[in-house]
C-alpha cells in the first residue's frame, strides 16, 4: 500500500515513520504508535484507532478526505489546484470544471488548503468525493 | 440580530421553583445576578485546532472572531450563529466549543508522551482538545457508552485529524485497565444546570431524584476512573452543573474512600472562580474540597462549571 501511495501521490513513507499504519480488511489506517500499542493491550473491542488513510478501489488507492486534509501537503503528484469559489463547491460535494493531466483519483487543493479526494474522468471535470455527511452545507440554515 | 437570538427573544429559560430555591441557598445575595444572567443566551466560542493550523493563520482568515480568551490563546468568542457553514470548519481548522468546557483539559495538562483516559468522551470536544495539546502523539482512550454519541465523537476525531485516539464503547463503571493511565479526564454526566444559557429547556426534566441518581452514577464512575490511574497520575473531575451533590459531594466521597488521594488547588489566571463549598443542606464535606473550582455563569459571562484536580499519591 505504501508503494501505491508513494507512486500515485508522491507521499513518501517517511511521512508516517513516527506513526503506526495498519490494515483492517481492505482499508488502511494511521494512528499514533502509543494508541496502537494500547489497543493491543486493551481487552475491549475498539471502535476505531486513529483515522482511515484510504483503501484500494479496483486496484487503485483512494485516499480519504480526512487523510488528504492531514497529509495532502506531502503529495507531489495528482494534485489539482482550484480557486476559492470552486473550493466551496467542492467541499459541498459539487463537480468542478478544471483540467487535470491525471485520470482517476486526485488530491484537490486551494492554495495551502487540502480539501479532499476528487475523481477526474478526463472530461474537464473533477467530481468531489467528499462523503455526504462530511460535506459543507451551503444553505442559509446550515452549520452547527 | 442572529437567528438563534431572535428565536430566544420572547422565550424564557425553564427554571423549576425547587431549582431556584436551591440556587438562592447556594448563592445568597448573588442569586439575582445569577438568575438574570441565565436569561441571556450563551456567547458562542471556537477552539483553533492547532493540529491543522496555527492560531495566527486562522485569525487572519475568520471574519467572525470577537475576542481571544485571555487565559487560552486557542479559544475565541465569535459573533456568528452558524460557525459550521465555513470552509475552515469543513477543513477542521476549528471546533465549536463553549468557553468553560475548555478548562478541564487545561487543568489536566496532558503531554505528548502521556497515556490518557477520557472515560465519558462523547462528543469529543475535550478529547480533541487534549489531542492537540499532546501534538497528536501519545494515546487517548476515548470511551463512551452511548452509541449515538460515539458517532459524533468519531466524526469530530476524523474532521479534526486526530490520530492518537482509540475509541471504545464500555460502561465507564466497568472499564478495567487498572493502573495504566498517566492522566484521566472524567467529565461526568450531570444535571447540566450550568448549561441553561445554551439550552433553555435543559432543566425541563430537572428533579432532586435525577440529581440523586446522577450522583450515584458519578461516584461509581469516579471511583473506577481513579483506579485506572498509575501511581502519581492525575485525574480531573468536572461537571457542567452547580449542585453540590454532584460536585463537592463526589470529591469529598473520593477523599474519604481513598487515603492515597490528594486534591490539588487550581487557579486559571483570567477566569473568575470560587472555591468549593464545605457544607450543604446539613451535610459537611471534607474541608479539602475548598480546593475545587466552582464557576458560575455570571462570573465570566459564560456557562457554569465545576472542576477538581485529584492526584494519586501512592507509590
Amino acid at each position: 500500500m505504501f508503494e501505491q501511495i508513494e507512486s500515485l501521490y508522491g507521499i513518501e513513507r517517511k511521512v508516517f515513520k513516527e506513526m503506526c499504519v495498519y490494515m483492517l480488511g481492505k482499508e488502511l489506517y494511521v494512528a499514533s504508535r502509543e494508541a496502537c500499542d494500547l489497543a493491543n493491550r486493551l481487552r475491549y473491542r475498539n471502535e476505531g484507532v486513529g483515522i482511515m488513510l484510504g483503501r484500494s478501489v479496483m486496484g487503485r488507492f483512494k485516499l480519504t478526505t480526512n487523510a488528504i486534509q492531514l497529509f495532502g501537503r506531502y503529495a507531489t503528484k495528482r494534485v489539482v489546484e482550484i480557486d476559492a469559489r470552486q473550493a466551496i463547491e467542492f467541499a459541498a460535494g459539487g463537480i468542478i470544471k478544471t483540467e487535470c493531466k491525471d485520470e482517476g483519483y486526485v488530491i484537490v487543493r486551494c492554495g495551502s488548503d487540502y480539501l479532499g479526494c476528487g475523481y477526474y474522468r478526463g472530461n474537464g471535470e473533477v467530481e468531489s468525493l467528499v462523503p455526504k455527511k462530511r460535506r459543507l452545507i451551503l444553505q442559509k440554515d446550515g452549520g452547527d | 440580530m442572529f437567528a438563534y437570538l431572535k428565536d430566544m427573544k420572547n422565550k424564557q429559560p425553564i427554571l423549576p421553583a425547587a431549582f431556584k430555591a436551591r440556587c438562592s441557598k447556594l448563592l445568597g445575595d448573588e442569586n439575582s445576578a445569577f438568575l438574570k444572567c441565565l436569561q441571556r443566551p450563551l456567547r458562542k466560542c471556537i477552539r483553533v485546532n492547532t493540529i491543522k493550523i496555527s492560531v495566527s493563520e486562522l485569525e487572519k482568515r475568520l471574519p467572525f472572531l470577537d475576542g481571544q480568551f485571555e487565559w487560552y490563546p486557542e479559544g475565541f468568542f465569535i459573533n456568528e450563529d452558524k460557525p459550521g457553514k465555513y470552509l475552515e470548519h469543513f477543513l477542521g481548522y476549528y471546533h465549536v466549543q463553549s468557553a468553560m468546557s475548555m478548562v478541564p483539559a487545561l487543568i489536566l495538562d496532558p503531554k505528548p508522551q502521556d497515556i490518557v483516559l477520557d472515560l465519558t468522551a462523547a462528543p469529543g470536544s475535550k478529547t480533541t482538545q487534549m489531542a492537540q495539546m499532546m501534538e497528536n502523539k501519545g494515546a487517548i482512550v476515548a470511551n463512551d457508552v452511548r452509541i449515538e454519541r460515539l458517532k459524533a465523537l468519531k466524526s469530530n476525531i476524523e474532521r479534526l485529524g486526530v490520530v492518537n485516539t482509540l475509541v471504545t464503547r464500555v460502561d465507564g463503571r466497568k472499564f478495567r485497565l487498572g493502573g495504566s493511565f498517566d492522566k484521566v479526564l472524567l467529565d461526568a454526566p450531570c444535571s447540566g444546570e450550568g448549561t441553561v444559557r445554551k439550552n433553555w429547556n435543559m432543566l425541563s426534566r430537572w428533579s432532586m431524584e435525577q440529581i440523586r441518581s446522577l450522583s450515584r452514577l458519578q461516584k461509581s464512575l469516579a471511583e473506577n476512573a481513579l483506579l485506572s490511574l498509575k501511581p502519581g497520575g492525575v485525574m480531573v473531575y468536572s461537571t457542567c452543573t452547580h449542585s453540590p451533590e454532584e460536585n463537592e459531594g463526589i470529591v469529598s466521597h473520593l477523599l474519604e474512600r481513598f487515603e492515597w488521594l490528594e486534591l490539588e488547588g487550581i487557579k486559571v489566571e483570567g477566569i473568575k472562580s470560587r472555591e468549593g463549598i464545605t457544607q450543604w443542606e446539613g451535610r459537611h464535606f471534607d474541608r479539602r474540597v475548598r480546593d475545587c473550582m466552582r464557576i458560575y455563569p455570571h462570573d465570566n459571562d459564560t456557562e457554569g462549571f465545576f472542576i477538581a484536580k485529584l492526584v494519586r499519591r501512592d507509590v
